[in-house]
């Protein structure tokens, strides 16, 4: 009498995980033949995406260097996929760090590489819950609500469309955050290349992932940050948010805009 | 042997421009999580011990080898990082060899190429067999919690006396627990791959099969009902079914049911509980639930705004009923609550069912409420939406009594017979009417009720009269025969004209029966009289299907021949197709003399009565009074092609003398009105016959 003919999401190897493809275009090996076959699909249709993998690494470790920089110390990674290299509790080596994935297996490899670190954790839930994810004991045991957190959210929105109102959910986010806090979004855009980004959402599409992509204009990526104050330059290419060096940007002026990133912070605090 | 490397004081300078370069060539092709400066110096670093490294055999290999295993580590992996790293790192060791040892350059840069494939070969397996393991783990963290879910399922589906079963989409029982077979008295392992609704009592089957489909289709949400499963000893098992949705990953959709035996003591007393407050079809509260909660409210509600009564009924509910059947009637009734609840989801409200097809919705007013012509509308607008029942489209409209911002101190018994009183003069406007509680109406209203409600006592009881009124021959003003009016003399009230007793009759279902007995004494005395008499008939009587037997057998009966009863029936049913058009006609062919009452003589009705065996058209006030000249000679005109084509013309309402005249010189042949005798007993006629 049992009922085990299904596996969850996640765990069915025979499915690409979004994760796992992330990792394997950033050069990772903690990936199946299922994902590298999705990247290899992807790398035909766009050939610069690990080039674009590149530069929002990149992005996300001048984000939270900056932030730190501001006297931020705890993160809330939504959507952190494998962590294979940069991550934020080693980016940011004195800050809290709490990595969130809906992706079990992701989950799992999180937890086997931070055991022994006790500043950094990871909590497996959607992103669409915020009073799950905020509520999680290991969310409330490592951060302090009444202290600035930085909420990450990098190549993630862009699995969620409209449906999910996602402006309504950062929002329950926000209200729980203290001033001073910190929104932090990377998002794929069709503003250029639009047939091959196209292509690229139909990509996915066929590989049978659980998560496919919905791409947003310039306005609708900034109107995520509702409630927050963007950070100077505002929103822009990822290539283009406070560059530093050939790392941060792609040879192709199109890849250094394919995908929007900004910076917020939530109004009321004091920044040092 | 050691070879003398160049020690100028250029060297530092280079080493630095070589890491330089090195960091911005590699950090444009693979990602590393280091910032520019930071890059350049940890660079700098292996540039320097590949530098020693060229200046020392002992060394060349070794450090070749640990510097391409570190630029692993800085998660350089790919084949672009150590192609760019060989060609920068071999050139700029060459460059700053000179005519140094350029053979060792050589031996290092192979070793930096070794160790890195050897160290991306381990970091790629160590990192393989990590994801296995994580994969391991998320799965066994799953097959973990679906153990302790299922062992827990486990112990609830074999412990508890609720019946629980699985069924796919069809309906067919892929999973049964002990308590459901004990339940229907059969084993669970034969009830496995039967069909749900051949378990389930034959009158339910319907409504459970379009609940279910809700749910196959997509339905979210659970559904409870009462329902009966047929037992293998051929007994009833009363159950309250939930049906509730269990979507799945992979494979179809399927629906658990859950059979809770409703003999069970406490389910009972639950149910009783519930169902004294509640209307078990729809789950709606009941009256009684929906007057308490109107006195509170009448109480409590904001004064300034108040509260908004309700009260529906469902235009052409029996005919739904009577055509598609009580299960469709019952679907209906349950799918007009929940659209009501949902007409007024956003108020603070209630709706509740308070009889066959009678609803009621209370509303406690706030700011943001819609007004009552926006709510009326809103409720026949989500009505009037068509939905599916047993194959059919079918949509529904309401009638509507609302009773507005009530005094506070109202009784809510008061309230709601007034609401009722309204609905009921709603109704009396015809289908999707709705009207406002007005007080002096109601009181005109109620005194009508009471009275219709004792109309079937006093005509028992004998105080109810026949009286006839005399029909004249205008051309020499004899009497040629009676027209039988009703009467009624109320003790307290007087006399109740003929008029308002066949109101009276029609509010209360007596039309048939008074109306049969109207024309079987009117036949009666007529056959006395040996003279015609003339009946009256209303819509609804003219339409009854028995109307013809009923006339065949009060002629028989009485011996009258059937040209000296006159029936009268009104102009709108007998010149349209209606029922009442066919039954006429059999008659008149049978020889009973039938006419067509307020005949207006319009040119739609001119062509139907010439179509129709009618013996004569009759007409009232305000055609009766003497009209204009032109308007005369017109009527005069179409007078005469009404009696050309062999149909006799009558006039009630004649007041005048003058009136009279003008109607005998165009050809009216009978007339009756106030001019003439009133209406009396019998034997008035017989007099002047």
């Amino acid at each position: 009498m049992t009922d085990l003919d299904w596996v969850p999401d996640g765990i069915d190897i025979n499915v690409p995980s979004v994760a796992r493809t992330y990792d394997y275009l950033l050069g990772g090996a903690h990936n199946l033949a299922v994902d590298r076959r999705m990247g290899d699909e992807m790398l035909k249709v766009l050939p610069g995406a690990r080039r674009l993998v590149r530069i929002n690494r990149a992005f996300l470790r001048r984000a939270v260097t900056h932030l730190v920089a501001e006297g931020v110390d705890q993160f809330l990674d939504i959507g952190s996929g494998i962590p294979t290299v940069g991550n934020v509790h080693e980016i940011a080596p004195d800050a809290k760090v709490v990595y969130v994935d809906k992706d079990p297996v992701a989950v799992a490899h999180s937890r086997l590489i931070l055991s022994g670190c006790d500043r950094a954790t990871v909590v497996q839930a959607d992103m669409r819950e915020p009073e799950d994810v905020l509520s999680r004991p290991e969310v409330v045991g490592l951060l302090d609500f009444d202290r600035p957190i930085a909420v990450l959210m990098l190549l993630v929105l862009h699995f969620s469309p409209d449906s999910e109102d996602p402006v309504g959910y950062l929002a329950r986010y926000r209200d729980r955050l203290a001033p001073g806090s910190a929104l932090v979004i990377s998002h794929a855009t069709a503003d250029r290349r639009v047939d091959t980004m196209r292509e690229a959402a139909a990509t996915v599409r066929r590989s049978n992932s659980q998560d496919n992509l919905v791409y947003r204009a310039h306005a609708e990526v900034t109107e995520l940050f509702t409630g927050f104050d963007l950070v100077e330059p505002g929103v822009v290419g990822v290539a283009l948010w406070r560059p530093d060096g050939m790392g941060d940007i792609s040879d192709d002026p199109d890849d250094n805009s394919q995908v929007y990133v900004g910076v917020g912070r939530k109004p009321g605090g004091g920044s040092r | 042997m050691t070879a003398a490397l160049p020690q100028d004081a250029d060297g530092p300078r280079a080493r630095a421009k070589l890491a330089k370069k090195w960091a911005y060539l590699l950090s444009a092709r693979t990602f590393i999580p280091l910032s520019t400066p930071e890059l350049e110096r940890h660079l700098l670093g292996l540039v320097e011990r590949l530098w020693v490294a060229v200046g020392s055999d002992a060394l060349a290999q070794k450090v070749g080898h640990e510097v391409g295993g570190a630029l692993v580590d800085l998660n350089c992996t790919g084949p672009e990082g150590l192609q760019c790293s060989v060609e920068v790192v071999a050139r700029g060791l060459l460059g700053m060899a000179g005519d140094g040892p350029r053979d060792r350059v050589v031996d290092v840069v192979a070793a930096l190429a070794a160790g890195f494939v050897q160290r991306v070969k381990a970091t790629t397996l160590e990192q393989q067999e990590q994801l296995g393991r994580s994969l391991y783990r998320a799965m066994r963290q799953v097959q973990l919690e679906l153990q302790v879910s299922q062992s827990r399922y486990d112990v609830l589906e074999n412990g508890t006396s609720t019946g629980i079963a699985t069924a796919d989409v069809s309906g067919e029982l892929v999973r049964v627990n002990g308590a459901l077979g004990r339940i229907v008295d059969r084993p669970p392992a034969e009830l496995t791959g039967t069909s749900l609704f051949d378990l389930v009592h034959e009158d339910e089957r319907e409504l459970l099969r379009a609940d279910f489909a809700d749910l196959a289709a997509g339905g979210t949400t659970s559904i409870t009902q009462p329902n009966r499963l047929l037992r293998a000893d051929g007994e009833l098992a009363w159950v309250a079914l939930t049906l509730s949705p269990l979507r799945r990953h992979e494979g179809g959709n399927q629906v658990v049911v859950l059979a809770e035996d409703a003999t069970d003591v406490n389910l009972l007393q639950g149910q009783l509980n519930h169902q004294s407050l509640h209307d078990v079809l729809t789950r709606l509260p009941n009256r009684q639930y929906f007057t308490s909660r109107l006195e509170q409210a009448l109480r409590d509600a904001d004064p300034a705004l108040g509260v908004t009564v309700y009260h529906l009924d469902l235009d052409g509910f029996s005919l739904l009923t009577g055509g598609l059947g009580r299960p469709a009637g019952d679907h209906l009734l349950k799918v007009v609550g929940q659209r009501l609840e949902q007409v007024v989801a956003g108020e603070d409200a209630m709706v509740a069912r308070f009889g066959f097809d009678e609803f009621a919705v209370l509303v406690r007013n706030s700011p943001a409420t819609p007004d009552v012509v926006t709510m009326v509308r809103r409720i026949n607008d989500k009505l009037s939406e068509p939905f599916d029942v047993r194959g059919h489209r079918v949509a529904c409209s309401a009638t509507i009594g609302v009773v507005h911002r009530p005094p506070r101190d109202a009784s809510p018994h008061d309230l709601l017979d007034s609401a009722a009183l309204t609905l009921r003069r709603a109704k009396g406007n015809g289908r999707r009417q709705w009207e406002l509680a007005d007080p002096a109406q109601d009181t005109r209203d109620r005194r009508m009720f009471s009275l219709a409600a004792t109309m079937a006592g006093a005509w028992e009881s004998g105080e109810l009269a026949v009286l006839y009124e005399p029909l004249v021959l205008l051309s020499d003003g004899q009497v040629v025969g009676g027209e039988a009016l009703l009467r009624w003399d109320h003790p307290r009230l007087g006399v109740v004209p003929h008029e308002q007793c066949l109101a009276l009759a029609e509010d209360t279902g007596l039309t048939v029966p008074l109306g049969t007995w109207l024309l079987r004494a009117a036949c009666a005395q007529a056959a006395e009289w040996s003279a015609p008499v003339r009946v009256s008939l209303t819509a609804r009587q003219a339409g009854d299907p028995d109307l013809v037997g009923e006339v065949r057998s009060a002629l028989a009966d009485t011996g009258l021949p059937p040209g000296s009863l006159w029936l009268g029936a009104p102009a709108e049913v007998v010149l349209a197709d209606t029922d009442a058009a066919d039954n006429l006609r059999i008659l008149a062919e049978a020889g009973v003399g039938v006419e067509v009452d307020g005949f207006t003589a319009a040119p739609a009705d001119l062509v139907a009565v010439a179509n129709f065996p009618a013996r004569a058209v009759r007409v009232h006030r305000p055609l009766t009074d003497q009209p204009a000249p032109l308007v005369a000679r017109a009527l005069a005109e179409l007078l005469a092609v009404v009696r050309s084509a062999g149909i006799a013309v009558s006039v009630a309402d004649v007041s005048t003398s003058a009136q009279a005249e003008w109607w005998r010189e165009v050809g009216a042949e009978t007339a009756s009105g106030p001019l003439f005798a009133p209406a009396g007993p019998p034997e008035a006629i017989a007099d002047q016959l």
